[in-house]
């Protein structure tokens, strides 16, 4: 059935056809209609969940951890400084091992206040244990979100879900929504191997020494690396059974590009279109969007741009004092493997819109060492007044 | 505790979780204030001059059981019939339900558990074989002679006129009916296993190793009065039930307190014979309403009990039961159960009460907090 609806509705769709038994979240713009779309569903009885009203995202969080560590499908969404509030929890979910998936509507933080996409609310949380995926459309929202519980489970570790504030979780678009029973054929009941258990009494996240606290952390790491296969082959069986492909990342006409747009989220759709203008401008250009940023897809990336001699990579996030952090993840991605200069620009935070033309212009730029953008440290900023 | 040995990652679970026992770690030792699971004396119990345990018997009622609601009254009143129409309910006016809209109708749950419940057993104390004779058979009267029997002491009522009841036969039908009177003796009568003697005309004072006299079952100067002096000149020495000097500490003014009375004569009966069992005494400390919370209004637990009882025949006293707060008193809604980050409470079903792992507990008071009813008290143990 094809409809046409905003990010934040197909995201709570994709909870429904996930059956999730437990949604304990916070309303917070750009991400509220999630939140409302869910409760609604919930007392309409189309989605028999325990809908939690928790009294922040801290405490969504730790219900989250709780119910998940009883064997439910939990789900959550939240945004921007929500997220940051959560921070403490998101440790403990991917230290306890739940496969919780959440979303995130990627906003940028305070202050000074504003509510428009950015995407440092989410990146500076990487280092959390979290698999973090960036989509680029409605249709990858929903999609997205099945294939997660899926790898999610398997690997059991959380996955973070990130839409572009308003660019995706506002813009209504055709979705092709899957009948429950197919989705229940590619993802059936999460079957935990371990969880709590009255009869079975256990401590959860207990005091560990030093010797064990490293091989826990080790085995973390290797299971989080196995990620980028799983999820290719997650997306795989998912493309067999809907006929929607939703690789670790997109890319168009990189093969024999010699400079390579590199975007996360939808500004994607912009990247494409700009390699295409080049192309025709005479430029070897091609494009190339990160769908997982962690685990860093290290081998469908580096394969992918393995001829490129220019990679120019749009950060809409900055951590201060360094760089663009996407910039930063390529750059250490591609050290030793690669000699493409890594051209980082700062662009689109806070909102501001990114397209084709800014991205020619980056390009252009990145080519030929002028433009109007400013060059800061690493990182070349764009649009800004100095 | 010996040290685990692992050889492989792969012995351990995904989840970071403890693969033994963890009961051996003692965390109880970290404790400093201690949960003490302790019923309170509720405010309406506090204001029935019987203290009757009435959050208790209104959960009776909530849960439909009848005979038991009834079995908690007839425990300190042998007649919730009369009482509860007769009583002037200083127990409502406590009520801390009367703050939040009104009172809870406990004089009316009391008199339907006192029409509704039957005749229940109850368990006497073994026989002592002393024998205790009543004379006077008012509401005190009776109340004492019934709390004797059911401790084990054979009782036979000394009755001059040829009914029993006293000054209750004198009311008016519409405050009391006979049929109502009637059959509350008569329960109490089965209850209690005491024998009667009505017409009687004297005591003989040795065939008892006590006599009681109650002169507040007949107005002064009535035929029933003045027989009731001879029998107290015939028995030589008598205890009487009223005993004004070093007595129950009130004037009996109505029925309520007759019948506290005549269970303070029982005991003090106990006292002089030196069978008291001291057992009796309870360590209930009381209430204060600020230990209460009322902000979770109404409770869960009540609103599934009130589910079930609707359209049922007692659903109006269902209804009427569910506004009790059970204040002071656990009505077992597990709130601490849920609570407790450590497992450590525990539901006694046989006991009815709650039970805490004291090797395990912290003390983080969490169960105390959560309490709805103010009976999990935090306590420095030392």
């Amino acid at each position: 059935m094809k409809k046409v609806i905003m990010g934040t509705e197909a995201a709570a769709l994709a909870a429904v056809l996930a059956r999730v038994q437990v949604v304990a979240a916070y309303p917070i713009t750009p991400q509220t209609v999630t939140v409302e779309e869910l409760s609604n569903y919930v007392a309409t009885g189309e989605l028999e969940a325990e809908f939690l009203s928790v009294e922040s995202e801290h405490s969504a969080m730790a219900a989250c951890v709780g119910a998940s560590a009883t064997g439910c499908r939990t789900f959550t969404a939240t945004s921007s400084h929500g997220l940051a509030l959560m921070h403490e929890m998101l440790h403990h979910a991917a230290g306890g091992r739940l496969p919780i998936v959440m979303l995130n509507a990627n906003r940028a933080l305070s202050p000074p206040w504003n509510l428009y996409c950015d995407h440092t609310d989410s990146l500076s949380q990487r280092d959390t244990g979290w698999i973090q995926l960036y989509c680029s459309d409605v249709q990858d929202v929903l999609d997205s979100i099945l294939i997660a519980y899926k790898v999610a489970e398997q690997a059991m570790l959380p996955i973070m879900i990130n839409l572009d504030g308003f660019y995706l979780t506002h813009t209504s678009e055709i979705v092709d929504i899957p009948s429950q029973m197919e989705v229940d054929r590619y993802l059936p009941a999460y079957q935990p191997a371990e969880k709590v258990d009255p009869d079975a009494p256990s401590t959860y996240g207990a005091v560990c020494g030093a010797d064990l606290y490293a091989s826990l952390k080790c085995r973390r790491q290797k299971d989080m690396l196995a990620v980028e296969e799983a999820w290719l082959e997650a997306a795989n069986d998912f493309a067999n059974a809907f006929g929607r492909l939703h690789p670790t990342v997109e890319a168009y006409m990189s093969e024999d590009a010699e400079v390579v747009i590199v975007t996360i989220g939808t500004a994607g759709g912009a990247a494409l279109l700009a390699a295409q203008s080049l192309r025709r401008e005479g430029v070897a250009a091609g494009s190339l969007r990160l769908g997982l940023i962690r685990p860093f897809p290290k081998r469908s990336f580096t394969e992918a741009v393995k001829g490129a001699k220019h990679i120019v990579v749009l950060d809409r996030d900055i951590s201060f004092g360094a760089e663009g952090i996407v910039a930063q993840e390529i750059k250490a991605c591609l050290y030793g493997r690669s000699f493409a200069q890594v051209h980082g620009f700062v662009a689109g935070i806070g909102g501001n819109d990114i397209t084709p033309e800014k991205l020619i212009e980056m390009v252009r730029q990145a080519l030929s060492g002028t433009g109007d953008s400013v060059f800061l440290g690493e990182s070349t900023w764009v649009e800004v007044i100095v | 505790m010996e040290k685990c040995k692992i050889e492989s990652i792969k012995q351990l679970p995904v989840m970071p979780l403890t693969i033994e026992d963890m009961t051996w770690n003692k965390t109880g030792t970290w404790r400093l204030l201690t949960p003490v699971w302790m019923n309170k004396i509720a405010p309406c119990i506090r204001g029935c001059p019987i203290g009757q345990p009435i959050p208790q018997f209104i959960q009776a009622v909530l849960e439909g059981d009848w005979g038991t609601a009834l079995v908690r009254l007839l425990e300190v009143n042998p007649m919730p019939g009369i009482t509860g129409r007769l009583c002037y309910h200083p127990c409502q006016t406590a009520c801390v339900r009367k703050d939040l809209d009104s009172a809870v109708s406990i004089k009316d749950l009391e008199r339907l558990t006192a029409d509704k419940g039957g005749i229940p057993r109850l368990t006497r104390r073994a026989a002592k074989g002393r024998k205790i004779a009543v004379c006077g058979s008012g509401p005190a009267g009776l109340s004492a002679a019934y709390f004797l029997a059911m401790k084990g002491y054979l009782i036979t009522i000394l009755e001059p006129s040829d009914r029993l009841g006293g000054f209750l036969r004198d009311l008016p039908e519409g405050r009391l009916s006979s049929e109502v009177l009637e059959r509350e003796i008569r329960r109490l009568i089965s209850v209690s296993g005491l024998d009667i003697e009505t017409n009687a005309s004297e005591v003989r004072a040795r065939k008892y190793d006590l006599v009681l006299l109650d002169r507040t079952a007949y107005p002064s100067e009535s035929p029933e009065a003045r027989a009731l002096e001879k029998f107290a000149s015939s028995a030589g020495q008598y205890l009487d039930v009223e005993n004004k000097e070093g007595g129950a500490g009130f004037k009996v003014v109505q029925v309520a307190e007759a019948v506290a009375l005549g269970r303070w004569a029982s005991n003090q009966t106990e006292q002089i014979l030196g069978t008291a069992f001291t057992e009796e005494s309870q360590p209930f400390t009381a209430l204060d309403k600020g230990e209460l919370k009322f902000s979770r209004l109404p409770d869960q637990k009540t609103i599934d009990l009130l589910e079930r009882a609707k359209g049922g025949p007692d659903e109006a006293a269902a209804t009427e039961a569910a506004r009790c707060l059970s204040c002071g008193t656990c009505n077992l809604c597990q709130s601490c159960i849920i609570a407790c980050p450590d497992a450590c409470c525990r539901l006694d079903e046989d006991e009815g009460k709650i039970i805490i792992d004291l090797y395990h507990c912290k003390g983080c008071g969490i169960c105390s907090y959560e309490c709805p009813r103010g009976v999990m008290n935090m306590e420095y143990l030392p």
